[in-house]
């Protein structure tokens, strides 16, 4: 029993769940460091937001990898999903007064089974036809939810409004001296996130999510290994719907606030961008793109601040280019998304030190200056510089695919 | 072996860190201990001028602004912002108010919910602004307007006409631009007196804006016994010609459109160029914009009529916007002035003449009561006077008939819109205590 427990992931394991759980009370506990470089930054309060904000996303996101990474069915649409879940959760809690948990799960389980039915089409279709199909989704929904026959339910463009009409989300009263409701939300959609990623990652790692990869690898192959292709293309949108229902409803309740343009075309798109940068078919990949998602705004903002202001220069005009041109220029340094680049990184300091990468101008002589010292460190002292013997090739291979196969 | 080694250290360090969490756990309580005590005394009220209010100290006050930097309406952020940042600019360069010098902080809304929600949090609980000021767009600032309001932060001239803003009225939350409904009701007057008996065709956005403007419009023709036609659209939609021929072909008289810049411009263009339908149209004030000029071509827009607030950056004759000109070469060059620098500038001048009359001792609850007793007052640039009061929210609820109207003997024409008429509106708060 001891035995497991002192095992290095076990340990990892309670580390990262003792972080998670003690994260909102670190900006008070370790108020001293709030000066330091990199720990002050994560002890701002405001940390605390963007990390509930955080838990939602990977939710949102996880179901988005599942469906587009695991089983190669590009969707536009996924805002809708995400849009579904966060209505009948809202129109649930507001309206009938159900409470909080069963109003997520019942949100989560109906966008399921949308998500399975509306997966049959996805049978016949593939590729940019599917995207295009369900991009038709996510534009008809703000005009579903607007038309009358639901506006009782959905009080049309007005959207929801918990501070109006139902009450806006606060710590139950047994713990309210001592978690302040932003940290009450942090939990609320921390709990269900850890749940969700353990949740995905058994699915990844089942026959299910085997039978998702072989499908999208080769459909005719799958086929013939005895995968059911309609049933597991239904089964990847159903579960990925679910994700976004469950991810849909806890952005409402954290968020309080929801009308029919918050998940448009453009957070459609969004999402699908966040995960391909985050790393496709990966769970690392989707807790990067949930992180990516979660600072973005930050991001775009320090690197516009970056920019020297210019008298005739008005670099406020021109964010969305900033944001455009730092997409193109992380899907190009690393197609493979930020998780992929972390498993790359092994062969990537093999090949630093194989000299396969050429350096200019000072890159090129802190490089020169530097080798040895890799090389001493990688291989011991005795070996000699490998570039000459040309040996490097066979070591790369070990490192080419990881177990759960990545496709670029 | 090894393993257990690591092991063992790792332990070890579960073992410190759980300890220092604790104990800092336990410090940390008894701070908000401490803080717990003088707020109880605040709450007795003996010393409100020892409270820390957020965002002031002795030389500084923080403000921050949610507005579209990138994004479909960034046409609008991007020069409001400049506007507000010149503004404060040289309000600090004359030595700040009472003293302080104003710090604008705005971060890009990109004009949708949850970004603006992610963003206003960032301002209040890490920037700690004194006050949010000029929120752009119905549907950005819905997502945050109550969690200004529970958390007490002043939410002052919000730069868009949703009526929700002001009814209710709240203490601490103060619209800005007139009442949509209130201003569907001034451009209804103009077509009731000029198109009594007639055909009225309404172009709608098919969300709060459209709704209430079309309401306000249907109350000011109400007693001109006038057919009404509605077409509405989708935000996301550009081309309005569809909804122009459909009201051609039941044969309006007149348009009036409640729509964004670039569909009004389609709606404008498709009328009288693309069908060369001469119809009078009547749009929105949020439109009064020299960009929709551009949009429509010159020759079309060209007496269509809508209503604005104040003088606009073409009348260099006035002094108020001289000075403008003056301020945005000084400290925003290369923004050329236009009609939404403008409301940008004098926002940030009705903040300043608030937080002046606040005086020196600065306190939210102060801040709002200047505010709600701001009476009378013209700014710079105002065509009427600002009127509030604990019971009127509305800084403006006046306006002036304006014309598109293209001076042709310059070359490249000049676009501007021409005000006519006398001052029309219905102010709430008729006298001045």
């Amino acid at each position: 029993m001891t035995r497991t427990l002192l095992r290095p992931r076990t340990l990892g394991l309670v580390l990262l769940g003792l972080l998670i759980l003690g994260f909102p009370y670190f900006n008070t506990m370790f108020e001293f460091m709030s000066g330091w470089p990199v720990l002050g930054w994560l002890l701002d309060p405001f940390r605390v937001f963007q990390a509930m904000r955080f838990g939602v996303w990977l939710i949102v996101l996880m179901g988005l990898n599942l469906l587009t990474g695991y089983n190669g069915q590009i969707s536009l649409g996924y805002a809708a999903f995400v849009a579904v879940g966060a209505y009948v959760a809202a129109i649930l809690m507001t309206q009938y007064g159900v409470h909080v948990i069963p109003a997520v799960v019942a949100a989560g389980a109906f966008t399921g089974v949308v998500g399975f039915l509306v997966g049959a089409p996805a049978l016949r279709l593939s590729g940019p036809y599917l995207a295009i199909a369900t991009l038709a989704l996510v534009i008809a929904l703000p005009q579903v939810l607007k038309h009358d026959l639901v506006s009782d339910w959905t009080h049309a463009s007005q959207g929801i409004n918990f501070y109006e009409q139902g009450t806006p989300p606060v710590t139950p009263g047994v713990l309210e001296d001592r978690v302040a409701t932003n940290q009450w939300l942090y939990y609320c959609a921390i709990v269900p996130a850890v749940i969700m990623t353990v949740l995905a990652w058994n699915i990844t790692r089942s026959r299910m999510g085997r039978a998702f990869l072989a499908v999208r690898d080769t459909e005719l192959g799958a086929e013939h290994m005895g995968v059911n292709v309609a049933l597991y293309k239904m089964t990847a949108f159903g579960i990925s719907s679910f994700y976004a229902g469950i991810g849909g409803a806890l952005f409402v309740f954290t968020e309080a606030v929801l009308g029919p343009s918050t998940f448009d075309v453009m957070m459609s798109i969004t999402m699908l961008v966040m995960i391909v940068l985050g790393g496709l078919a990966s769970i690392l990949g989707s807790i990067f793109a949930a992180a990516i998602m979660a600072l973005r705004v930050d991001i775009v903002d320090k690197v516009v601040n970056l920019i020297p202001r210019g008298e005739e220069f008005r670099i406020d005009s021109l964010r969305g280019a900033i944001y455009g041109s730092l997409l193109v220029i992380s899907v190009i340094a690393g197609p493979w998304g930020l998780a992929g680049g972390l498993r790359r990184l092994p062969r990537i300091r093999d090949r630093l030190v194989a000299g396969k990468f050429r350096f200019l101008g000072v890159s090129g002589m802190v490089y020169t200056a530097v080798r040895p010292f890799l090389l001493r460190r990688l291989r011991g002292a005795k070996s000699a510089d490998p570039s000459r013997q040309g040996g490097t090739e066979a070591r790369d291979e070990p490192h080419q695919e990881g177990g759960d196969t990545h496709r670029r | 072996m090894a393993r257990i080694r690591i092991g063992r250290w790792a332990w070890l360090l579960v073992v410190a860190l759980l300890a220092t969490m604790l104990a800092f756990s336990a410090c940390g309580e008894e701070k908000e201990g401490k803080e717990g005590t003088p707020q109880a005394t605040k709450a007795a009220g003996e010393t409100p001028s020892a409270e820390k209010v957020p965002g002031v100290t002795d030389t500084e006050i923080v403000i921050g602004s949610h507005l579209p930097l990138s994004g479909l309406a960034a046409a609008w952020g991007v020069d409001i912002k400049a506007g507000m940042d010149a503004y404060f600019k040289y309000v600090n360069d004359q030595g700040g108010v009472n003293g302080r010098k104003v710090k604008l902080i705005v971060y890009d809304s990109q004009y949708t919910g949850p970004v603006t929600a992610e963003v206003v949090r960032k301002l209040v609980e890490q920037d700690k602004v004194f006050a949010i000021m000029g929120g752009l767009g119905t549907a950005a600032h819905s997502a945050v307007v109550k969690y200004l309001e529970t958390n007490g932060v002043p939410d002052m001239f919000i730069l868009t006409g949703d009526s929700k803003w002001t009814e209710p009225v709240v203490k601490s939350r103060l619209g800005f631009l007139i009442p949509y409904p209130i201003e569907g009701k001034i451009l209804g007057k103009y077509i009731a007196d000029n198109f009594a008996g007639k055909k009225l065709g309404i172009i709608a956005q098919n969300d709060e804006f459209g709704k209430e403007g079309e309401q306000g419009l249907r109350e000011g023709v109400k007693d001109a016994n006038m057919q009404i036609v509605v077409e509405s659209y989708e935000e996301t939609q550009n081309d309005l010609i569809a909804q122009v021929q459909r009201l051609k072909n039941e044969n309006v008289d007149v348009i009036a459109a409640y729509a964004m810049p670039i569909q009004v411009a389609s709606v404008i263009k498709g009328a009288h160029e693309t069908l060369s339908w001469d119809v009078p149209i009547v749009i929105t004030g949020v439109d009064a914009v020299e960009i929709v000029g551009a949009l429509a071509g010159l020759d079309n827009i060209e007496g269509t009529i809508s209503v604005v607030f104040a003088h606009q950056a073409f009348e260099k004759d006035v002094p108020g916007i001289a000075q403008h000109w003056d301020i945005m070469a000084k400290y925003a060059p290369g923004v050329t002035p236009n009609n939404l620098t403008m409301v940008g500038a004098t926002i940030a001048e009705a903040m300043t003449k608030v937080l002046e009359d606040t005086g020196p001792d600065l306190t939210r609850e102060a801040f709002l009561d200047a505010a709600e007793s701001l009476c009378g007052w013209m700014s710079s640039v105002s065509l009427v006077p600002v009127n509030m009061s604990p019971t009127d929210h509305r800084p403006i609820e006046v306006e002036v008939y304006v014309e598109a109207t293209v001076d042709r003997s310059t070359d490249p024409p000049t676009f501007t819109w021409q005000p006519f008429g006398d001052p029309y509106g219905f102010e709430s708060t008729k006298e001045c205590p």
